[in-house]
């Protein structure tokens, strides 16, 4: 059984359809690519998915059950988590209390035995502490520890914003651009980082413009223009589609004749 | 925080409260014990408006739970009998219980516009307490509400030092409730909140629900508050509990810093040793405030927590 399973999925503002029926499918520890122009719909798909907006129409499955419309915090209660376009992450925080932040689901502290102090409430806290460590270490986040996150250089930030969402344990991981804005040494880095998560077993969305992290991750390529799906397919297929072709180098064919 | 400055914090908070502790025993003057009580129920409601802020929430109508605390406190001690420490608490707990639907209302917006509207809220409590004569005593208020009872001799309190003892009992719990919080999962949660929502919403947090709570538990404490008031000055009215009541709490936050635990104590105490020793200014003293606070707002934002940090940073160097 496929992990997601997006079926007639629309939502438009006002006139403008944003997305239009898109259909879409990731197994169980699969990357999928989420490409195309801007505007063309991307990141709604993705706010879809995680119930930072309502579908107009559409299903959505996740392992089976109807997220469609859920909240963002009922839906990655779930196992359904997303990063942001934009650098996401509490500047004025040390990083090991950013990633504390993203264990909230894994360890489920109460409101009663925070304020008490509890033998519980410990256990929770050393347990939650060990995750933290552990995503430190897999993210080579180390050195800064207890820096707090707005004096890190812009790599390492977007790194941290994808520790924060690991720390929630996700079966499906989202991820909005998480490349844009970073050299080509901090993309090798992270195209590395990103195959370590995919080993853990967490199935992957990835929107982005980043054609060589694109190539190199994907298995499976998704192209949206307009808010509608015009090609999928493997890296290889979906570059060498002249649908594809026209709408990032809009209709050079025409152009030329 | 490292295990040398928790020790350092708790080295100073016993010698603090043993100063507290002590100080009637050499200076029994009546004058000192009610400025002192006065300061110490300022760092109480404060410390409850801090929580509430917390999560980025500018409660302006903060007193109005105060009088919440108050007014259920006084009428169920005076007309139904209900012995006064049982009232108090229950006059924390209603005030508590009626924050929550409010706060599941109000909660949705955010910044300057959810401060407009606790301002206007605050407000509507207290027209409902003036208007409605016949439970609340209207304008002209409560009076004749009985005095807490000492609990083993079973006298009730007669002098300003019964009541001296009370307010710092009732603030140590307080202060180790808020610190608690403000050091523990809860209390990050709160700052992750007011730092970036949808972040804290992405990671499978329900904003709403944490919002309610800080909203609740900050305004249990200022109904305690509101209900030793009551018991304390045996006289309440609507005005006790208006918008200007709630605008001195944010003045102490602001200038005791919003960065910090301990600016919810320094604030109220700064302020109300200055309005004393100012005492002659007469009506120029809120002046005087408003000068204060400009110049914090433009030089240390952070509030005198963050001026004492600097100055205590260039000592011990």
């Amino acid at each position: 059984m496929s992990l997601l399973k997006v079926s007639g999925l629309t939502k438009s503002f006002g006139g403008l359809k944003a997305v239009n029926s898109v259909n879409l499918q990731v197994d169980p520890g699969e990357i999928v690519g989420l490409i195309g122009p801007n505007g063309a719909g991307k990141t709604t798909v993705l706010r879809l998915l995680t119930g930072f907006f309502k579908p107009e129409k559409g299903q959505i499955l996740f392992n089976g059950q109807e997220i469609a419309g859920l909240p963002p915090d009922r839906a990655a209660k779930l196992g359904i988590i997303r990063t942001f376009q934009e650098t996401t992450v509490y500047p004025q925080l040390p990083v090991f209390l950013n990633i504390t932040i993203g264990t909230y689901l894994q360890t489920k502290i109460g409101v009663i035995e925070s304020l008490l102090n509890t033998k519980n409430y410990r256990e929770k806290e050393t347990e939650g502490n060990h995750s933290v460590d552990e995503i430190i270490k897999l993210l080579r986040l180390t050195g800064v520890v207890q820096e707090p996150a707005m004096n890190l250089p812009h790599g390492y930030q977007r790194r941290l914003g994808i520790a924060i969402a690991l720390a929630c344990g996700p079966k499906l991981l989202l991820l909005d651009e998480p490349f844009s804005g970073m050299n080509p040494e901090e993309v090798r880095l992270l195209i590395e980082d990103l195959k370590i998560i995919h080993k853990q077993g967490v199935a992957l969305i990835l929107v982005e413009h980043q054609m060589k992290a694109v190539m190199n991750l994907c298995d499976r390529v998704v192209v949206l223009n307009f808010g509608e799906k015009i090609a999928e397919g493997t890296p290889e297929e979906v570059v060498n589609n002249e649908k594809v072709v026209e709408a990032y180098l809009g209709g050079m064919h025409n152009a030329g004749n | 925080m490292n295990t040398k400055n928790r020790k350092l914090e708790l080295v100073f908070i016993m010698i603090l409260g043993l100063l507290v502790f002590i100080a009637p025993l050499f200076y029994s003057d009546l004058y000192f014990l009610s400025l002192m009580i006065k300061m110490a129920l300022a760092c109480l409601i404060t410390l409850g408006l801090r929580l509430i802020f917390l999560t980025g929430q500018l409660n302006m109508g903060h007193a109005a739970f105060m009088g919440l605390g108050a007014y259920v406190s006084a009428l169920t001690s005076l007309n139904l009998g209900l012995p006064v420490w049982m009232a108090m608490l229950l006059g924390g707990s209603v005030s508590a219980l009626i924050a929550a639907p409010i706060g599941f209302v109000t909660l949705r917006i955010k910044g300057a516009y959810f401060a407009i509207v606790s301002m206007g809220l605050g407000e509507i409590i207290r027209l409902i307490y003036t208007r409605w004569e016949g439970l609340f005593g209207g304008a002209s208020g409560v009076f004749g509400i009985p005095a807490p009872i000492i609990p083993i001799s079973g006298a009730p309190f007669s002098g300003k030092i019964h009541y001296y003892y009370l307010i710092f009992f009732l603030l140590f719990l307080v202060f180790l409730a808020v610190r608690r919080i403000e050091t523990s999962r809860l209390g990050l949660l709160f700052k992750a909140i007011s730092l970036n929502d949808d972040l804290t919403r992405s990671v499978g947090v329900n904003i709403m629900n944490v919002k309610v709570i800080s909203f609740c538990l900050g305004s249990f404490i200022a109904g305690i508050g509101g209900a030793y008031y009551a018991h304390y000055l045996l006289f309440i009215s609507p005005n006790d509990f208006s918008f200007w009541t709630s605008a001195n709490y944010i003045l102490y936050i602001v200038v005791g810093g919003v960065g910090n635990f301990y600016g919810a104590l320094l604030g109220p105490v700064f302020l109300i040793g200055l309005g004393d020793l100012l005492i002659s200014l007469r009506e120029y003293v809120p002046l005087v405030f408003g000068i204060v606070l400009i110049a914090i707002m433009k030089f240390r934002p952070g509030g005198l927590t963050e001026l004492s940090a600097q100055i205590w940073n260039k000592i011990s160097r």
